[in-house]
């Protein structure tokens, strides 16, 4: 058969989830990890290795030196061994740079998810185990905050209260938590009415300890899917405010402000300003999802992805 | 149909009503904005006073809000302190290049995402298929402030195709466009391709192979129809993160729209401007969710709003 008509018949690629599953296990180590995510995992743990231990060992991430200006990355002509990944327009070293930029990253994503994740389980839980007026007043703040770009909301924010890395967590944080309390709230209203949590009711265990000892622990899994994409999404956030100068204020450095310095530059073809920083948010992103799309095989083999 | 209409356009008009209340009383409660504005400027404490009294600042929060409310329903949020002009006209003078920066990344979404969909579910796991999947990666994680300099650099710069910023030459929509498409794009291919390898399985697609439709019919009516459901809600969903999109994009190629414009009202403390960008992109939102409602109903058949 050839043409469109290939479309319109069960794809041949297409197994049966047993042979899918089957496939999965085989290819996967023992541990039942693919590499891939193994890889992931690595580029995660490289960051936080590099912003932690590497910037004592670097040059100093503030001294300028004009004559040492916009020097390539190592292996390009007219480069300098002292400045391995090159030097931006004021003769910065771009290596430190990205070292200390990556600590801001690392802790706005890595806090603001914390405190989506508390703020959003207790809400979403709460909305969807009380549910009535709760549950109505927390869907009707959802509405409210959704109809407003996170983006915006958060320049809004971060002008009114302060440019500091502490408040852009907070404020981060605090933007997020509707998606995780969407899901909370999903997970338990559809858990609520089952056998386990029934049971726990008719036996007298008092609301508190159902919710954390039984409900809690049987929507980790969604949960964790979401908050692997979501600490992706937060690096992606804090280099955006610094693009737009509203992130961590001058000199310390952000790999969005790193950007957008570059792009003084772009014209001249000087690409190294802000390809080093750029690739550096894209694999950090690119690990979170792909580690979030694992976790969601793991979790709900039926979702989207299920057919890969 | 017009019930459930106009119950939605309530509820989006209440959300709106909140929407604007919070952004002013947030604002009031950061500080006087115009004891904000002027102290850079070494005004005296005298003249502060004066302008505050001028423009209203030195009565009750009260009366103020109610003063806002009032003229907020009119679209009149004030001047802006920057321009000197009326802050939503100036927000109404540049939504024309928004839209037609949001249309166009629609255009390309649609354009991009269906083929690429199509090419992926032919034969799943192909390399056609993985090579699909690995584009789609790379547009869910390149983000948009990093994309729009890498395509200047090489379309702009390397290969000038295209200028480097403005609107006004003939293809300076194409690159920020693309940039602002790159995600939706990659959402988009994603569930329209699991939606096409599910409904190549169903009965009613069999159906239509055993009464010897066209392929051809059978892949647009048939297949693509029912995949779409899922792809209207998706890009929908989308939109509120695409505004926020076009805030970067806009400003990383100087593209005078809404986005940029809300970048610099909030970068000088504008606040009547900050307002009303919020309130407007907010409007914006309210009013796409409800197009896409109604999209959906006309898609499906089998759905009435009630």
């Amino acid at each position: 058969m050839s043409g469109p008509s290939d479309l319109t018949a069960p794809a041949r690629g297409a197994r049966s989830r047993r042979g899918r599953l089957a496939g999965r296990a085989r290819r996967a180590g023992r541990l039942g990890v693919p590499a891939r995510v193994w890889v992931c995992v690595a580029v995660i743990a490289a960051a936080i290795v590099v912003s932690l231990v590497l910037p004592p060992f670097l040059a100093d991430f503030a001294e300028q030196d004009i004559l040492d200006s916009l020097k390539p990355p190592v292996p390009w002509d007219g480069s300098d061994p002292a400045h391995p990944l090159g030097t931006d327009t004021l003769g910065r070293d771009i290596l430190a740079r990205l070292a200390v930029g990556l600590r801001v990253s690392l802790a706005v994503a890595a806090f603001g998810t914390l405190i989506a994740l508390v703020v959003g389980i207790v809400l979403g839980v709460l909305a969807g185990y009380r549910g009535g007026w709760t549950d109505n007043i927390l869907m009707r703040v959802a509405d409210v905050q959704l109809s407003v770009p996170a983006l915006v909301l958060v320049m809004f924010a971060v002008t009114l209260i302060g440019r500091d890395t502490p408040t852009i967590i907070v404020v981060l944080g605090l933007v997020t938590w509707v998606a995780f309390a969407r899901v909370a709230r999903a997970q338990v209203l559809s858990l609520r009415e089952q056998d386990l949590v029934v049971a726990s009711r008719s036996l007298g265990l008092p609301e508190w300890r159902i919710l954390t000892r039984h409900v809690l622990p049987s929507i980790m899994g969604p949960l964790s899917v979401l908050a692997s994409v979501e600490v992706g999404a937060l690096v992606v956030a804090e280099a955006a405010l610094g693009y737009l100068g509203l992130g961590v204020p001058p000199p310390h450095p952000s790999l969005g402000a790193m950007i957008s310095e570059g792009q003084q530059v772009l014209t001249a073809g000087i690409w190294w300003p802000v390809v080093m920083p750029g690739a550096v948010i894209a694999a950090l992103v690119l690990a979170a999802n792909v580690l979030g799309d694992w976790l969601r095989d793991r979790f709900d083999p039926l979702s989207e992805r299920s057919f890969r | 149909m017009i019930r459930f209409l106009g119950a939605r356009v309530l509820g989006a008009a209440l959300v709106l009503w909140v929407v604007a209340s919070l952004t002013f009383l947030a604002v009031m409660a950061s500080g006087d904005p115009i004891t904000a504005a002027l102290q850079s400027t070494g005004a005296s404490p005298e003249m502060i006073d004066q302008v505050r009294t001028e423009l209203g600042y030195d009565r009750p929060l009260a009366v103020q809000y109610v003063d806002f409310l009032a003229h907020a329903v009119r679209g009149d949020f004030g001047e802006s302190f920057r321009y000197g002009k009326d802050a939503m006209g100036l927000v109404a003078g540049r939504l024309p290049n928004t839209i037609a920066l949001a249309l166009a990344a629609l255009a390309v979404t649609v354009a991009l995402g269906v083929p690429l969909a199509l090419a992926a579910s032919w034969r799943p796991n192909s390399p056609v298929d993985r090579l699909v999947s690995l584009v789609c990666a790379g547009g869910q994680a390149i983000p948009n402030f990093v994309l729009g300099p890498v395509l200047l650099l090489v379309f702009a710069v390397a290969i000038p195709l295209f200028p480097v910023s403005g609107t006004t030459a003939p293809f300076a929509i194409v690159l920020p466009a693309l940039t602002l498409a790159a995600y939706p794009v990659a959402r988009l291919v994603r569930v329209l391709r699991a939606g096409i390898l599910e409904a190549r399985s169903a009965d009613y697609v069999r159906t239509a192979r055993s009464k010897g439709l066209r392929p051809s019919r059978i892949v647009s009516r048939h297949v693509l129809a029912n995949a779409m459901l899922p792809s209207v809600t998706v890009l929908g969903l989308q939109v509120a993160g695409t505004l926020g999109g076009a805030v970067v994009v806009e400003t990383v190629f100087s593209w005078p729209g809404v986005g940029s414009l809300a970048r610099d009202a909030l970068m000088s403390s504008d606040v009547n401007l900050a307002l009303a960008v919020v309130v407007a992109f907010a409007a914006a939102v309210l009013v796409v969710n409800l197009v896409t409602d109604a999209v959906y109903a006309l898609v499906d058949p089998r759905i009435r709003l009630t």
